[in-house]
């Protein structure tokens, strides 16, 4: 009898060892995937990681010397201050116009929202710090619908081609970044072979406030 | 004492007992290999690399509370002065550089476990997929996004080096949750909605990629803490 009821706690013990370790054996497989790349990808990823680095510095020391203007209590320097940050973060926000060089982009073909949209995604990685479409200001938030007959809509705004893209921000990198070979245009010349790509260095473009603007009905700051 | 019979009970320890050393073994094993086997010179840089920027993003967070703190605490007695200073929290909250809590969803992808039969690519979530569900979410009139912690802001590219997704120019492993802050049944109707990642949930159903929609009444996503500095734009004409 005995023998019986330890064999059986033996073999539950066993497979319940077995279920355990295959569940993390699968798992450990899911993750391999991260640590292997080739010789291109590690040069990127460290360019990209010694960039992010250097701009998290550059954070630092600015932030260190707002503190300072606090820290004097002196009423003209904390004005000061407070004036310069609200408006950093309202050029953020969209919420303030911005100006500054950058690159200007027509597009002139039957491109989708979600084109479009690529197209945003791909100036922002070139380091675009403002960005407007047809006039309208975008944001982080701002988002491509389709309505209708194939109407883009933006921030519950229409807009019609031509596309007038303007982005601010280091007019080299980002010319580059838009007339790479195998980059955005050359696969939308291939997907719209009429397609009319221009684009332009400015050294100064003005963009005007975001709308419309929607107060927080969910998030709420932690105290 | 009784003799040890072998029999069908025995011969079913000794197959349990044998995957069970299998398995252990692979654990093992797997332990090793997950780590590059070689001491590349380019590992340990960008381990190091790596180290630094968590060190670094938590020293700009710890130094925006503070002067969160010192901006609450400053000696305000105008009425310009608190009038700035209440417009600044607004607007920080607003872009993203505080931390926020509210109702919203939680939206879990991750790679497939199947067996590769094709493209390696069916089976992985990519940068892509990040940006169209984020997307989505925007449409749905979220408030705050953030993928397994890093906040999407006004600039925050969403890229991949290889096969692995960066964002915020941080190295992010599936699976991916992304948490958003807004009216959680809207932003659950679009994500449902057959009419959006049509791509995505096509290569769910066909290679097995996981994709999980969950309302959450109360969550909290942490602030950005990466860096603001424009170098170009200028506020004002």
């Amino acid at each position: 009898m005995r023998r019986s009821i330890v064999s059986r706690v033996c073999m539950t013990v066993l497979l319940l060892a077995i279920g355990v370790l295959t569940v993390a054996q699968l798992r450990a497989q899911r993750r391999l995937r991260v640590g292997t790349y080739n010789r291109d990808e590690q040069a990127v990823l460290l360019s990209e990681l010694v960039d992010a680095n250097r701009r998290l510095r550059a954070e630092i020391d600015l932030l260190a010397a707002q503190g300072n203007a606090y820290a004097e209590e002196n009423h003209g320097a904390i004005l000061e201050e407070l004036v310069a940050e609200l408006n950093r973060v309202r050029v953020l926000n969209g919420t303030i116009e911005v100006s500054g060089p950058g690159v200007t982009l027509l597009l002139d073909g039957p491109l989708s929202a979600l084109d479009l949209l690529d197209v945003v995604n791909e100036l922002r990685n070139a380091g675009a710090e403002a960005l407007a479409l047809n006039g309208h200001r975008l944001v982080a938030s701002s988002a491509f619908a389709v309505e209708g007959r194939g109407l883009v809509v933006v921030d519950g705004y229409p807009v019609h081609r031509p596309y007038h893209l303007e982005a601010v921000g280091d007019p080299d990198t980002i010319e580059t970044a838009l007339l790479r070979p195998g980059g955005l245009l050359t696969l939308f010349r291939r997907e719209y072979p009429n397609l009319v790509a221009q684009s332009t260095q400015h050294a100064r473009l003005v963009l005007g406030v975001h709308r419309p603007h929607r107060a927080f009905e969910y998030a709420e700051p932690i105290e | 004492m009784t003799k040890l019979t072998w029999g069908p009970r025995q011969w079913a320890m000794l197959g349990a007992a044998l995957v069970l050393g299998m398995l252990v073994s692979f654990q093992w094993s797997a332990g090793a290999v997950r780590r590059p086997v070689s001491p590349d010179r380019v590992d340990q840089t960008m381990r190091q690399l790596e180290l630094e920027q968590t060190e670094l993003k938590r020293q700009v967070a710890r130094l925006r509370v503070a002067l969160d703190v010192l901006q609450q605490e400053a000696v305000t007695d105008t009425e310009l002065l608190e009038e700035l200073r209440t417009q600044l929290a607004v607007e920080k909250v607003r872009a993203g550089l505080v931390d926020v809590r509210g109702p919203g969803v939680r939206v879990t992808l991750d790679d497939s476990q199947q067996r590769l039969t094709g493209s390696a690519n069916d089976y992985l979530i990519h940068d892509f997929d990040l940006r169209d569900v984020i997307h989505v979410l925007w449409l749905a009139g979220a408030e705050a996004i953030a993928i397994n912690g890093e906040r999407i802001v006004h600039d925050s590219s969403i890229y991949c080096v290889g096969s692995t997704v960066m964002v915020n120019d941080t190295r992010l492993s599936p699976p991916y949750e992304v948490s958003a802050i807004g009216d959680a049944v809207r932003m659950q109707d679009h994500l449902r909605n057959p009419g959006y990642l049509g791509d995505l949930k096509v290569r769910c159903e066909r290679h097995g990629l996981l994709l999980e929609i969950m309302r959450v009444e109360a969550m909290t996503i942490t602030a950005y803490q990466g860096s603001t500095l424009q170098r170009f734009a200028q506020p004002g004409s």
